[in-house]
């Protein structure tokens, strides 16, 4: 276990550094001057020379590269272009609107998915799993940001429930937070619960396959029972795996969705910043979400590593 | 096990899958087939704009009417069919071509080869889609091309894994080994033995990789970072009907509605095909 | 189509989850009559409007936060402010200014004469970073004569001196605050600054020391909402109160039958042009630019790109503008005329060229239109959408482009076709002679009839085609009064705005 926990922290480092490369590179090659943007149509030659200077962009790559890099293993983000403070504390204001609005969506989607899945798996065969499956197969063909608009259209505009964007803050009560996140959540979580569903059906159809399933059966514990107590459990491994994807994709991959609802969320501040030239901000979100989705398939790793010793070797 | 299943339940979930196959390739064709069709008639130009006549209800003429420049809804649809499939399609051309070697060469090669891909992998999963797909079209600039490689890139690991794993699942098979007695190359037998046998595999998750690319060109669409004008596409269409979603719901319920069929279609055709294929979930008592 | 009886279904099978929410979710709508939520497009970035030329510092700032010595009213004239009278001397080359009584900035330090000098002098001295240094080129000393009283000596006359003092450039800023104006912002309002989260919203509290009539609201949120579509849905919504510059004209016919709202269509500064390089291939020939010019359907454009709001315009200059003419007759919209331009200048099968569009929608959705357009006279358009960092290094730096569709906001900015090495690639002696002219004459009459002779050089030599006059749209809550309805600056004034009861 300890052999692959290295060996997996060994393929973790070179991920992360194989990835700021990457991002650095992909980076230096954006058209579009960030001083220029900066000073914009009125800008002479020598205030841009001078802010170019002011930005550290005159500095060699190689340098700029290895300053950046180092100072995000000491936790300077550096300081936003744009905004002028460091792009840790924005980091951390956006931090307050995406976790909450991953979280909410991946706990709707869990809610809704997997007893959907259960249920699908336990009508096999009768008319009603047809019907369940023909509403995972909409749901995963559902496009999240059009489910958006059509949220807002029926509970904001016509129904004016809900705000149709925007983000209240938490300071003003824990519901003026939630209701600003209850739309976006639900757009992105249905879709979601329909993959999961789907994923936790076939696991259990597989699973209820094994030998110790028919065991169980054969000592006469009920269909029910075994279904639940034997299926599940073991059907958790693949469904951990895709909720640990999942996760990740609904704290970096919600751009869509916090366009049509304009929450400041992270994926937003990246999208932004990348139309202003903010590079800085750019690099360095990026680079926390990578970090953050290699960590999460890190300790989904670890996690299935500790059910099932057999995943345990150490060169995969 | 459940308790004595019923035969006709048993012919009844046969039935159902092929209705899956069936309704998934129904679907594919109509869809496709109107994308082909696009190309050699349309109801109305959709070229020329026309300001006088935009916004106008469903009619005789216009079937489901007219969009914000006056273009016929349904012709817009058909044309849009084109790129939407197209890009979907190239994407997962792009990924294939360059995913199916490599996995085909890690799982010969194994060692040192089957690491560096396991480790390019790790890379390109390490970064959330839909931004690296922004960070790609913000770096080359948004169209087309640039969407089918921003979408491809990812296609390419998947790709790469199912060739893999299926080569390596012949692995030590009799009709392989009869090949290499017979003294063929590995290049030969990889074409001649290896591909049509993984073929399969590779045809199924092509219909699910080109559903998701078709939701992905909607959603770079959507951001303004797709296809752009002249071109047509689904995803276009509904980031032009953003704005209008209040007044004129039709404009964006419409293409939405079709990306939601399209997609669909593939994905039953898809999992009708891997049911085909694949015996162990067809069926059979359990 | 059929969510509206989706939505009356929603409506009775009270889904009793559902409802509670909307019991709750209800109060969050209702807007007090102390507070008021305006929408705006960009963020700024930062506060300090004497150190950015960015349009939305100013827009949350002017005359909300800072105040200058006189200001620009809602239909651009200049009215006092910190100087509540002034006197000019017969030679015109001297201003005393006399200044407000009992006035202090938010922090409590109390303003004087020194705070005017500290200002200007900041302005206009060596290490400025001021965006609009040349205002004041004319001043040769700024005196504090006494605590409310200020002498600005000019070394030139300038009849422009009290608006060009009106500009959010030439506020008063206090020495001891200035350099954090940036983030936190600190002048003599009726408004100050209360906090701003970054990319969400920026919110201004009433300033209960105000020297002058207090504000009528509480509290003031400027919302940062960029998208068009986001933009409808929180008018529509109640979200948002007033969205001065409304970037969705699509949804204006709409809202303005809503008794909910009200709609102002005011004129700007912004003209909307079809900018051509004039060394480019086809385009360096003026027989191409006018073919151009008259292949475009102005009148469509305005209806299709902008639904209509939009004046078109024959050349580079604001048709509200008393000095204004109309020029149509030198390049109407004639394709078959168009045709015959082309064939003259060689071109009888058209060409192909590129489009390069910025991403503001009378631009992208412009570009569609112009596209059209200029295919029926066999022009091929190549459009390519790029971000404003890339228009400004290309297109406007660079001058790498064929076609651009942007908007030139500054007011009387005509002088820019004499700019040598501007991103037109324009260069006339005969406009340049024009434009040395208007800058000696000081004579109104004299003035109007070199404008005159400008718009009709340009647009005789078609330079660039003119397409509209952007409208200046906002959109408020049916009860709101005191808002501005035209945007002689980019301002978003709100000390005299209130609820009504």
């Amino acid at each position: 276990m300890l052999q692959f926990a290295l060996w997996r922290i060994a393929g973790l480092w070179w991920t992360l550094f194989a990835a700021s490369l990457v991002i650095f590179i992909v980076i230096e090659v954006l058209p579009g001057d960030p001083a220029q943007v900066m000073l914009g149509m009125s800008g002479d030659a020598q205030s841009l020379g001078a802010l170019r200077e002011q930005l550290g962009l005159n500095a060699p790559v190689a340098q700029r590269y290895l300053t950046w890099a180092t100072g995000m293993l000491h936790g300077d983000f550096g300081v936003s272009y744009t905004y002028s403070v460091p792009v840790a504390d924005l980091l951390r204001e956006r931090l307050t609107v995406s976790l909450p609005l991953a979280a909410i969506a991946l706990a709707l989607a869990t809610v809704l998915g997997l007893p959907l899945g259960v249920l699908a798996a336990r009508f096999r065969g009768r008319l009603s799993e047809a019907g369940l499956m023909a509403g995972l197969q909409v749901g995963v063909a559902l496009p999240n940001f059009w489910l958006a608009l059509l949220l807002i259209y029926v509970f904001s505009i016509s129904l004016r429930w809900l705000p149709a964007g925007g983000f209240a803050g938490w300071e003003k009560g824990l519901w003026a937070g939630l209701s600003s996140l209850l739309l976006p959540a639900v757009a992105l979580a249905l879709p979601q619960a329909a993959i999961l569903a789907r994923i936790m059906r076939s696991a259990l159809l597989d699973v209820m396959h094994e030998d110790y399933i028919r065991t169980a059966r054969a000592k006469g514990l009920s269909r029910q029972a075994t279904l639940w107590r034997h299926g599940v459990r073991n059907a958790m491994i693949p469904v951990l795996t895709v909720l640990g994807l999942q996760f990740s994709f609904l704290i970096a991959g919600a751009v869509i969705i916090e366009s049509v609802f304009y929450l400041p969320g992270l994926g937003r501040l990246v999208f932004q910043a990348i139309s202003q030239r903010d590079l800085i901000t750019v690099k360095s979100t990026v680079m926390l979400l990578v970090t953050a989705t290699v960590l999460v398939a890190f300790f989904v790793d670890l996690a299935y590593a500790a059910i099932d010793p057999r995943l345990r070797k150490a060169p995969r | 096990m459940m308790k004595n299943v019923p035969s006709e339940k048993a012919s009844f979930f046969n039935s159902r899958y092929s209705a899956s196959l069936l309704l998934g390739t129904v679907i594919t064709i109509v869809v496709v087939g109107t994308g082909v069709l696009s190309f050699f008639w349309l109801p109305f130009n959709v070229s020329s704009l026309n300001v006088a006549q935009r916004l106008q209800p469903a009619s005789a003429q216009h079937w489901l009417g007219t969009d914000q420049y006056g273009r016929d809804l349904l012709s817009m649809l058909m044309i849009g069919a084109q790129t939407s499939l197209g890009v979907g399609l190239f994407a997962v051309g792009f990924g294939m071509l360059l995913g199916v070697p490599l996995g085909l060469l890690a799982a010969a090669r194994r060692g040192f080869v089957d690491q560096l891909l396991m480790r390019f992998n790790d890379l390109v999963f390490a970064f959330p889609a839909v931004l690296s797909a922004i960070l790609i079209t913000a770096s080359l600039g948004p169209g087309a091309l640039n969407s089918i490689i921003a979408i491809g890139i990812f296609n390419v690991p998947v790709f790469a894994r199912v060739a893999r794993g299926g080569a390596l699942s012949l692995a030590g098979r009799e009709f392989l080994l009869a090949a290499r007695l017979a003294g063929k190359g590995a290049l030969r037998i990889t074409f001649e033995h290896v591909l049509p046998n993984i073929a399969s595999l590779l045809i199924v998750q092509a219909t699910i990789q080109l559903s998701m690319g078709i939701l992905a060109e909607a959603g770079l669409s959507y951001l303004g970072l797709g296809p752009q004008p002249p071109l047509v596409s689904w995803g276009r269409m509904l980031n032009e009907a953003q704005t209008l979603v209040s007044f004129a719901p039709q404009l964006a319920l419409i293409p939405g509605a079709t990306i939601v069929v399209a997609v669909l279609g593939f994905n039953l055709l898809g999992d009708g095909l891997r049911d085909l294929l694949d015996p162990k979930l067809r069926g059979g008592p359990r | 189509m059929r969510l509206n009886s989706l939505t009356k279904l929603l409506k009775r099978v009270a889904l009793p989850c559902l409802l509670s929410v909307a019991c709750l979710a209800g109060n969050s709508h209702a807007s007090d009559h102390a507070s008021l939520n305006i929408g705006m497009q960009l963020e700024p970035p930062h506060l300090d409007p004497t150190a950015g030329a960015a349009g939305a510092i100013d827009a949350v700032t002017y005359a909300n936060i800072f105040e200058g010595l006189t200001r620009i009213g809602a239909h651009g004239e200049v009215l006092p402010a910190l100087a509540r009278s002034w006197k000019v001397s017969p030679d015109g080359l001297s201003y005393t200014f006399y200044l407000a009584k009992g006035v202090q900035f938010h922090d409590g330090s109390p303003f004087s004469a020194d705070d005017v000098k500290f200002s200007l002098d900041r302005a206009r001295g060596d290490g400025s970073t001021n965006a609009q240094k040349p205002l004041f080129s004319a001043i040769k000393e700024v005196v504090a004569v006494a605590p409310n009283e200020v002498r600005v000596d000019l070394l030139r006359q300038e009849g422009s001196l009290l608006f060009n003092l009106g500009w959010g450039d030439a506020v008063i800023v206090s020495r001891q605050s200035a350099k954090g104006n940036r983030k936190h912002p600190i002048g003599t309002g009726p408004f100050q600054f209360s906090r701003w989260v970054k990319g969400q919203e920026i919110q201004l509290q009433r300033f209960d020391h105000y020297w002058g009539s207090p504000a009528k609201l509480d509290t003031v949120r400027f919302k940062v909402i960029a998208d068009p579509n986001a933009a409808i849905a929180a008018v529509m919504a109640g979200d948002v109160d007033a969205y001065p510059g409304f970037p969705a004209p699509e949804a204006l016919g709409h809202l303005e039958a809503d008794p909910r709202f009200k709609v102002f269509a005011g004129s700007s500064e912004g003209e909307t042009i079809l900018a051509m390089n004039n060394k480019a291939g086809p385009l360096a020939d003026v027989r191409v630019r006018r073919a151009v010019s008259m292949a475009i359907d102005k009148q469509a454009l305005v209806e299709g790109a902008m639904y209509g709001y939009g004046t078109p315009i024959t050349s580079h200059f604001a048709p509200h503008h008393p000095a204004a003419l109309d020029l149509a007759a030198e390049t109407p919209f004639d394709v078959r005329e168009a045709k015959h331009l082309l064939k003259q200048a060689g071109y009888e099968d058209g060409f192909t060229a590129t489009l390069k569009l910025p991403p503001p929608s009378y631009a992208r959705r412009g570009g569609e239109l112009i596209a059209s357009d200029l295919s029926k006279i066999g022009i091929k358009l190549k459009i390519v959408p790029v971000e404003w960092a890339q228009w400004l290094a290309d297109v406007f730096k660079g001058k790498n482009y064929e076609f651009t569709i942007v908007s030139h906001t500054e007011p009387m900015d005509i002088g820019i076709y004499a700019r040598k090495d501007y991103y037109f690639n324009y260069d006339s002696a005969e406009f340049d002679g024009v434009v040395k002219q208007l800058n000696a004459a000081s004579d109104t009459q004299a003035r109007y009839s070199l404008l005159g002779e400008a718009q009709r050089i340009i647009a005789r030599d078609a330079v660039n085609a003119y397409l509209f006059q952007l409208a200046n749209v906002s959109v408020w809550n049916a009860k709101l009064e005191g808002m501005w309805k035209d945007a002689p600056i980019q301002a978003i004034d709100v000390t005299h705005v209130h609820w009504q009861d």
